[in-house]
């Protein structure tokens, strides 16, 4: 077995050696993990352009209040030229803007115009009506000054004035709202910290691309001739083929335990049970060890190798909720990310992490990535087996 | 000189065509990706909310509301009325998320109105729906806005006059009210354009430009790699001009990353349903991003000694460059660091120049973008050339 594990050290060694191996291996996970980190709790908001004159008080009541609507980012534009120029080239929902001298207008109670500027879609609808409702809210005592004009043929600017003082004695109709049900996704994220999500997806996505990688590794120990040097001495297959396999895993184990390491001491993330947790990335690695074990004797060449290496591991890694959360997905596409470790592996990190699962919580998962693990190692190994004789 | 470097570009394109990796990268992979990313993410497309109103009252003044306002607000496109028969039902559907809002209207409004008593309209909102709860209450609001109208004109002229309002003074001011223009009038202005990029088009747009970078890897490899293989020395030993074999490596390069990107364009649009816009917008896009690729991936692998090395730093710089300029997640709108980010990448103004031509349908608008990207590629290939012709030398 000493032989076995010169192996796996070797192939080890010369992964770290190449310079280039370090920034997909230590680097480029970190930054993932930044990026996504960045992106955490961003809310994908309605962007509403608002041409506003200035020291306009109730210009700036009317956009303070468009701002304070949930959903809603106001963005301020100095004329509507530009506003319409970002509207066309779909920067923005919808726009308001809002003539010169409103304030006067509204206390004169003379007509008025505010431009809503929108695409011909339900979007620009119901931010019309949005806008429709705050503007309609701030000309109440005009209107209203205005109707009662009709038959008293008074100043409506005067009537105003008497609106404003006897508005108070009204009661007015109250909009309350109520929010009903839960909202899972809410509650699936909320104990998560920034950089939670991101650390345990990235965790997976890199330790099994890189370990597909190996298998263009793998494919050059075939091409340089060094398997048939290794068969020619007294190594027996069997440990040979071991330790490639082992070689692999160890690889992916110390991806993944710095990974752990360093976003637990860097970004303060928190990998919730260390027994639960262990296990299902002990049992990830050994997947993806063995599936690199596999693409590495079933492929010719190296370039094919990492071809298919990129492809499968960025393919995997996307349907299995590495890339957008499994919480995001359909039904439907929820149901065929199964047939990837990655599901089932941040299934049981989402245990771990969000609920505080321990390995009693994750032992269906556990199983799976196991039975998976087994699975691969034993169709890895045939092929190799066979594949070194050839 | 020409004929030699189209030799060469030929031979080039033949073995790589052989190997059949190059298909992986240029069509199969980005595509599968595409056709993944776009079945797993939900679709962005705005719609219209889901709303039910229970008239407990039935009076006037709610008849006012649930014939009046909400049939003129379905016909908008706003709302989409759903039949609810009563408010357990309707609390039961927005609790579980089957409609978005539900209005509801008390027993006794209409009189609670008239009398001049406070009184409610109450917005049920299902969870997480965040802007149809606000549309919902919009829509109540600007009716209570309306109706206070009403209340208001009939207290500011009993000041006045100093006479108790009556039943008959609201009625009055309820028939003035509807012949009174309004104070502020909200003018409709409708942009002709402004489409946003779906998300499919992102996506295939996006993984078409990260993998582009790997496409075109081989063209400046391709020189370490006869270094390394010995055929350099022969090349150079042969009646051709070192020019020839760089402007052959880099013309395979660029043939193959023009046509890779454009059979993902014609591909995504037939499988996948994506629309990159005007043909002529997308072609100078495609042609400056390749230039830019071929600059860029030639000042790294003049770091490089070996054709694996090489490689590996090119993937190393297009996965980041690939990674900021948004390929794989669309850079969220209010992150302003990621936003500035975005521009340090060829990656990004390729994605914005594409949204900005969808968007106004307009081919010309491209140039600008077009031109940063360029630009990369010429800062990039200057130090790239520099160097390449101090290494030639040795």
């Amino acid at each position: 077995m000493i032989r076995a594990w010169v192996i796996a050290r070797n192939e080890l060694t010369r992964t770290l050696r190449d310079r280039s191996n370090l920034f997909f291996v230590f680097l480029l996970p970190l930054l993932l993990v930044v990026f996504i980190g960045a992106q955490f709790g961003g809310t994908q908001e309605t962007r509403l352009g608002v041409v506003a004159p200035s020291g306009d008080p109730a210009a700036a009541a009317l956009v303070a209040e468009l701002d304070g609507l949930r959903g809603i980012a106001v963005s301020h534009f100095d004329d509507a030229g530009s506003l319409r120029d970002d509207l066309e080239r779909g920067l923005l929902s919808a726009g308001v803007v809002v003539p010169d001298g409103y304030d006067e207008a509204l206390g004169s109670v003379a007509p008025i115009t505010v431009t809503f500027v929108g695409r011909p879609d339900a979007t620009a609808a119901s931010l019309e009506a949005l806008v429709a409702g705050a503007v309609g809210r701030q000309a109440a005592p005009g209107q209203a000054a205005l109707i009662a004009a009709a038959d008293l043929d008074a100043d409506p600017a005067e009537l105003r004035r008497i609106a404003l003082q006897v508005q108070d004695r009204l009661a007015p109709i109250e909009v309350s709202a109520e929010q009903l049900g839960s909202d899972e996704l809410q509650q699936e994220f909320a104990g998560l910290g920034q950089f939670d999500l991101g650390a345990s997806t990235q965790l997976l996505l890199f330790t099994f691309l890189t370990a597909l990688f190996g298998s263009a590794a793998l494919i050059r120990t075939r091409q340089y001739g060094v398997a048939r040097r290794m068969l020619s001495t007294s190594t027996p297959m069997s440990v040979i083929v071991v330790g490639q396999g082992a070689g692999r895993f160890l690889i992916a184990l110390v991806q993944a335990v710095y990974i752990v390491v360093a976003s637990a001491l860097l970004f303060r993330v928190d990998w919730g049970d260390p027994l639960a947790t262990g296990v299902v990335v002990l049992l990830f690695c050994a997947v993806a060890a063995a599936t690199g074990l596999l693409l590495g004797s079933a492929l010719r060449n190296d370039s094919q190798a990492s071809g298919v290496a990129l492809g499968l591991g960025l393919g995997a890694a996307a349907l299995g909720g590495s890339m957008v959360p499994l919480e995001l997905y359909p039904d439907v596409m929820r149901t065929v990310a199964r047939i990837t470790p990655h599901a089932w592996a941040n299934q049981a990190m989402a245990e771990i992490v969000r609920r505080d699962g321990t390995l009693a919580d994750v032992l269906t998962e556990v199983g799976v990535l196991a039975g998976m693990a087994v699975a691969l190692l034993a169709l890895g190994s045939i092929t190799l087996q066979r594949t070194l004789t050839r | 000189m020409v004929r030699a470097a189209l030799i060469i570009l030929g031979k080039d394109l033949r073995l790589r065509m052989r190997d059949r990796s190059v298909l992986l990268f240029a069509v199969v992979v980005p595509l599968g990706l595409t056709a993944l990313f776009s079945a797993i993410l939900p679709d962005d497309q705005p719609r219209s909310v889901t709303a039910a109103v229970v008239d407990a009252d039935g009076g006037e003044v709610a008849d006012g509301f649930v014939d009046g306002v909400l049939p003129a607000v379905a016909a908008d496109g706003i709302v989409t009325l759903v039949e609810v028969d009563d408010e357990a039902e309707a609390r039961r559907e927005v609790a579980a998320g089957d409609i978005d809002v539900a209005w509801l209207i008390p027993a006794g409004f209409s009189d609670e109105v008239g009398a001049g008593r406070a009184t409610e309209i109450t917005v049920l909102v299902a969870a997480g729906r965040v802007l149809p709860g606000e549309i919902a209450r919009g829509v109540a609001e600007a009716y209570a806005t309306q109706v206070g109208h009403v209340g208001l004109a009939v207290v500011t002229a009993a000041e006045v006059t100093g006479s108790a309002p009556g039943p008959e003074d609201v009625a009055a001011a309820a028939e003035q009210a509807a012949a009174t223009p309004q104070v502020v009038r909200i003018a409709q202005e409708a942009t002709a354009t402004g489409d946003r990029l779906d998300s499919t088009s992102y996506l295939a747009a996006g993984m078409a430009a990260f993998f582009v970078f790997f496409v075109t890897q081989f063209g400046v490899t391709g020189l370490l790699e006869e270094r390394q293989q010995g055929t350099m020395p022969r090349l150079l030993a042969a009646p051709i001009r070192p020019g020839a074999i760089h402007l052959g490596k880099i013309g395979g390069a660029f043939v193959l990353g023009l046509t890779s990107m454009t059979v993902l364009a014609v591909a995504s649009s037939a499988l996948l349903g994506a629309d990159w816009g005007p043909a002529p917008g997308v072609a100078v896009l495609v042609v400056a991003l390749v230039l830019a690729a071929l600059g860029v991936l030639a000042l790294v692998a003049s770091f490089a000694r070996t054709a694996e090395q090489a490689g590996n730093l090119q993937s190393a710089i297009a996965i980041v460059l690939g990674l900021l300029g948004g390929v794989f997640f669309p850079v969220p709108g209010d992150a302003e660091l990621l936003r500035i980010a975005s521009l340090l990448s060829p990656h990004g103004w390729f994605l914005r120049g594409l949204a900005e031509l969808r968007a106004t349908g307009d081919w010309t608008v491209v140039w600008p973008a077009a031109g940063a990207i360029v630009a990369f590629g010429i800062v990039a290939a200057v130090p790239a050339v520099l160097r390449q012709r101090r290494a030639s030398t040795w």
